[in-house]
């Protein structure tokens, strides 16, 4: 067992030098330069010595070893630059808009993995019946949908028809109603698709845990329905969706771009595409590593949880 | 159990429903029935209020911010801050006579002094400007309200570049050596008809409060409201539900595509000639074999300009002429229409080598190798991706293989203005872009400038060197009717269609002015604006 747990140590630690690592060529390899957000379409072409100014000042212009040396020496000191793009610290961005991120992702990945999980076992369980079939299916119909289009379409028809929401931006102030309204859609949006998947999946995994001669033997003892999903069905089922489970909750926190896009949602995703187009790299990286720790940070969570459901795996 | 669950959700949903409908019943939406507040739309990314940080904030602080020139409706030079001038017989020194009435947001009065540490220090500290004001050598206060612009050479084109000056106070940014970082704030204290009141972030709004003190009195709206919009179909959404009452972009109305749906929802428009060329198939003229004249005018006579009047502007747009310049500049000059002749493109093509000497289907070089023109397109223009198939197929129904290449904007810079490795591009040109250099697009072809077009053929460069210089208008006319007829002759590059631009709006506000250079965010809004409760 402690063998087991230095040995992810390690492994999660090399992961994270490589991820940094990374993250530090990949913006760099990209087509373009960030000296273009600055001075503009019309100023950029005409004034090479303008360009050549900016990178010196931005510490462009070192060699390629120099600037990851800088790199990896700051960001150990918890320094993760200044945004071109933004023109305020790095960290300060996140700062303020990780909270939002969160308002928006968190939610849904609790509900819609609660949900997921709750209907995925129901789907599962004698799963040849009419009703869990149309479920199953339409569920896998939603799935199907690209988060980005049924939030448009929920836009369509609740904004723009029926006049309940706002057609963007995230809540601002104290007053519930602005809230409500303005968190109402991206919510739902989000739910609607993650339950879909997380129960598309628990199904499966309940499909092939209902076969088990255990399954028999608890339903032979006569136990109440709802004991007998939680204890011999739900729980056995547990280690495989509790791994992806914990992966969607590291993604939560680099954002939801697609759906942070369709409501104008200021949240990581879309700064993360923003620092794209500026190629902002003080940015792009920081919000790369941010998000690539979280998902390393919860998959280890989840290898802890599996161990803690699993005595199996205890035992391994 | 399944029945339960199923009655529970209808339940949550239920309540759910009861709950928002009361409290939708007992509050509004904070801004909605506040009067005269006009709210406006925008897709345009900004990031921070901070104006020289920001391209796109820099554009919406023509609202808190008076400069010393603008423009009117019809695109004529007009003064703002400037109430006259005069300009040395050498063409170095202009001086600038004040309005002696204008005063900062902080009740300080703005004089001399302020514009003439504006243009030093915007041109020493802020990248942008160090390019605008480049000829300018200094400015100095003679007294109050005059100032002295020294040139590093005469340049009669000064007012255009002093129309993008925004003027800054001097008692703010004397103390502040970092002005891309500078986030105090006072950073915004201007002298124009508004306010800036805040940037909420979370909610995309950039509100600004009428200046009731304003030099030319008070505007006819007491707020204006910028709705940030992070994708134009929620946008377009927002202005039919009236959440909106009209939307913004710098340099560019709406696509035509949404008209008609605009139109069933009772949205109003303002349609006025773009100063700029929407779009255009543009070529290295040092490129083989895009530096001949011959084969560029090959594939004018490819391409199919009523397909792209139609299903591109949607008919909000006309024929171009080889001329390239549109119809609404002054200095005008009628030059050929450009039209589709498919057999003449080919007897040209074939006059010059360009024929299909393996029977792929393919036209090769005159030497026989293999030949695919290379067209670059604009992923942040949004129907550019649509033109870019058009005119693929276009040129590929003559024997000219194709390769679209999208490129976002920075990879499309790169390309372009750095490594001037392009051989064909589609992209627009502005307003501005078009006044720059020596004008009339002068700075997009000359490969002493922007150089898109990358020309240094001596008989354009000796027209444009001219234009440089004159101060005669009968002269200068003479030199812009020349210049589009070399255009016309050479095809450096091929206008696809002069377009229109298509302001949208609400019936619940009328007087909206339009500028060609920024649009609504004309000065004249401000004062005839008009909304309703």
């Amino acid at each position: 067992m402690k063998e087991g747990l230095t040995l992810r140590f390690v492994r999660y630690t090399l992961t994270i030098f490589l991820i940094i690592s990374i993250n530090f060529l990949i913006p760099r390899m990209m087509p373009g330069d960030p000296t273009i957000y600055l001075l503009g379409e019309d100023v950029y072409a005409i004034a090479p010595e303008l360009v050549e100014e900016l990178r010196r000042s931005y510490g462009l212009d070192k060699p390629l070893l120099e600037q990851y040396v800088i790199y990896l020496q700051r960001m150990f000191c918890g320094d993760f630059g200044y945004s071109f793009s933004f023109g305020r610290p790095v960290l300060e961005i996140i700062a303020e808009r990780l909270p939002t991120t969160l308002l928006l992702t968190l939610p849904p990945t609790i509900v819609g993995s609660l949900i997921g999980l709750y209907l995925g076992t129901l789907c599962g369980w004698k799963a040849e019946r009419t009703i869990k079939k149309i479920l199953s299916t339409g569920m896998l119909v939603v799935y199907s949908v690209p988060p980005f289009w049924l939030g448009m379409l929920f836009l369509l028809f609740f904004s723009l028809k029926l006049n309940l929401f706002p057609s963007g931006g995230a809540p601002s102030g104290e007053n519930i109603q602005n809230f409500v309204s303005h968190v109402f859609l991206p919510f739902i949006t989000l739910t609607v698709f993650v339950a879909s998947h997380n129960s598309l999946l628990m199904r499966g995994i309940v499909t092939g845990t209902s076969r088990g001669e255990f399954v028999l033997t608890a339903l032979s003892k006569g136990l109440p329905y709802t004991m007998f999903l939680h204890r011999h069905l739900i729980k056995p089922s547990l280690p495989p969706f509790i791994v992806y489970a914990a992966m969607e909750f590291g993604f939560a926190f680099s954002g939801a771009l697609l759906v942070e896009i369709v409501f104008s949602w200021p949240g990581l995703g879309l700064t993360m595409w923003e620092a794209v187009i500026a190629r902002d790299y003080p940015l792009l990286q920081a919000i790369f590593v941010f998000s690539a720790l979280t998902v390393v940070l919860a998959n280890g969570v989840a290898d802890l949880l599996c161990v803690i459901t699993d005595p199996r795996l205890r035992r391994a | 159990m399944d029945k339960k669950v199923i009655l529970a959700i209808l339940v949550v949903v239920v309540i759910g429903g009861i709950a928002y409908t009361w409290i939708n019943q007992l509050e509004t939406l904070p801004g909605e029935k506040v009067e005269r507040t006009l709210i406006i739309g925008t897709t345009m990314d900004i990031r921070t209020d901070n104006m020289f940080a920001d391209y796109y904030f820099g554009i919406i602080t023509l609202l808190s911010h008076d400069r010393l020139f603008r423009m009117d409706e019809n695109g004529s030079i007009m003064s703002e801050l400037v109430e006259d001038w005069e300009v040395s017989e050498d063409g170095v020194v202009w001086t600038l006579r004040l309005v002696s009435n204008a005063t900062w947001h902080d009740d300080k009065p703005l004089t001399a002094e302020d514009v003439a540490f504006s243009i030093n220090y915007l041109k020493e500290k802020v990248p942008v400007y160090k390019s605008h004001l480049r000829l300018v050598e200094r400015a100095e206060a003679v007294d109050g309200y005059t100032v002295k612009v020294t040139l590093k050479e005469p340049w009669f084109r000064l007012p255009l570049n002093l129309m993008v000056v925004r003027v800054i106070p001097k008692h703010v940014w004397e103390k502040v050596d970092k002005p891309l970082e500078y986030h105090d704030e006072d950073r915004n204290v201007g002298s124009g008809p508004f306010i800036y009141e805040g940037f909420d972030k979370a909610s995309g709004t950039i509100m600004f409060r009428t200046n009731p003190e304003y030099r030319l009195g008070k505007p006819s709206v007491d707020r204006v409201v910028f709705k940030l919009f992070k994708n134009t179909e929620a946008m377009i959404m927002a202005l039919k539900k009236g959440e909106v009452h009209t939307v913004y972009h710098y340099a560019r109305g709406i696509d035509p595509v949404y008209v008609p749906a605009l139109n069933e929802s009772g949205i109003k428009f303002i349609i006025k000639p773009n100063f700029g060329v929407d779009n255009n198939l543009w070529f290295n003229c040092k490129k083989y074999p895009y530096n001949v004249t011959e084969f560029r005018k090959a594939m004018s006579f490819a391409l199919n300009y009523e397909n792209y009047v139609k299903s591109i502007a949607a008919g909000y747009a006309m024929f171009p002429n080889a001329g390239w310049i549109p119809p609404v500049w002054a200095h005008y000059k009628e030059t050929e229409k450009l039209h589709t002749n498919l057999s003449e493109a080919m007897t040209i093509l074939d006059s010059i080598g360009f024929k299909d000497f393996d029977g792929d289907g393919w036209r090769e070089l005159p030497n026989g190798s293999d030949f695919t023109m290379r067209i670059l397109f604009r992923t942040d223009l949004p129907e550019s991706s649509r033109l870019a198939e058009l005119v693929k197929r276009d040129l590929e129904s003559v024997g000219i293989k194709i390769d679209l290449t999208p490129a976002d904007s920075p990879t499309f810079r790169q390309i372009v203005d750095v490594e001037r490795g392009h051989e064909a591009f589609i992209s627009r040109t502005t307003t501005w872009g078009m006044m720059m250099w020596a004008g009339y697009g002068t700075g997009y072809i000359d490969a002493r400038n922007i150089g898109w077009s990358n020309v240094d053929d001596p008989e354009f460069q000796e027209v444009v060197d001219q234009m440089l210089r004159t101060t005669d208008e009968g002269n200068m006319r003479e030199l812009v009717h020349r210049l589009q007829d070399i255009y016309a002759e050479k095809l450096y590059i091929i206008p696809l269609y002069w377009g229109e631009i298509i302001q949208p709006y609400r019936s619940e506000i009328e007087g909206l002015s339009y500028d060609p250079m920024y649009g609504i965010l004309s000065k004249d809004t401000w004062f005839n604006v008009k909304v309703g409760s």
